[in-house]
């Protein structure tokens, strides 16, 4: 199933895109798509990342689903 | 009461309309914040910031910022929460936090909260941009 990964800051610049289009099995969590991330760019490791799923920050157990919309949610700091 | 005001913007920022949003007849204070991006920061000269922000989900983090608050502080009316994104020049406006309440008994301490929950928990990143580089602040 087709997830959309959209990537912010040091992530998006790491990825070279904002966004995303990652293929994952049917039952897929956010770990795991986070595995295929790692593997593809493996400089995202270092960056302490969180991930929202349809714009909510999610554990690493939440399960995915077609045309869910997960973020690279590098640490944050606006103000 | 409480209409709130929660957004993300490329525009700059003015503060008194963001006030004048909150005015309500029973309302006696308002205390604001107001960030503004200065000069320099650890020693090194700043040219100018680059504010990147998830606007759909920082707005609804914003909203659940002025939940927390208006939760722990019942005396408060209203909540604006307005944060500006793209390039930022030296002296302009980053971002605005606006309470209002009948009295200003806690505004004050829960001004303080809501900066820091910002700061804390809304997908913003800003990059600074030295006259020798430029990093994203929340990873040096």
């Amino acid at each position: 199933m087709r997830i959309t990964v959209k990537c912010f800051a040091s992530s998006r610049e790491i990825v070279g895109q904002h966004e995303l289009v990652i293929d994952v099995r049917v039952g897929a969590t956010v770990a795991d798509l986070r595995d295929v991330l790692f593997e593809t760019y493996p400089r995202l490791i270092d960056l302490r990342l969180r991930f929202a799923v349809n714009a909510v920050y999610a554990a690493q157990e939440v399960e995915l689903h077609a045309g869910d919309e997960v973020a690279c949610i590098p640490p944050v700091g606006g103000g | 009461m409480g209409k709130g005001r929660y957004e993300i913007t490329p525009d700059p920022l003015a503060v008194d309309p963001i006030v004048a949003q909150l005015a309500d007849p029973a309302m006696g204070a308002v205390v604001t914040f107001v960030g503004v991006v200065r000069c320099e920061t650890g020693g090194r000269e700043v040219r100018y910031l680059e504010y990147e922000a998830y606007p759909e989900m920082a707005e609804q983090v914003l909203k659940q910022i002025a939940d927390e608050v208006r939760g722990r502080w019942p005396e408060i009316r209203d909540v604006a929460i307005v944060h500006r994104v793209g390039r930022l020049e030296i002296g302009e406006t980053a971002v605005v936090i606006a309470l209002s309440a009948a009295h200003r008994g806690q505004l004050f301490d829960a001004l303080h909260t809501a900066i820091d929950r910002v700061k804390e928990i809304a997908p913003i990143w800003k990059k600074e941009v030295w006259t020798d580089g430029e990093a994203w602040r929340s990873e040096q």
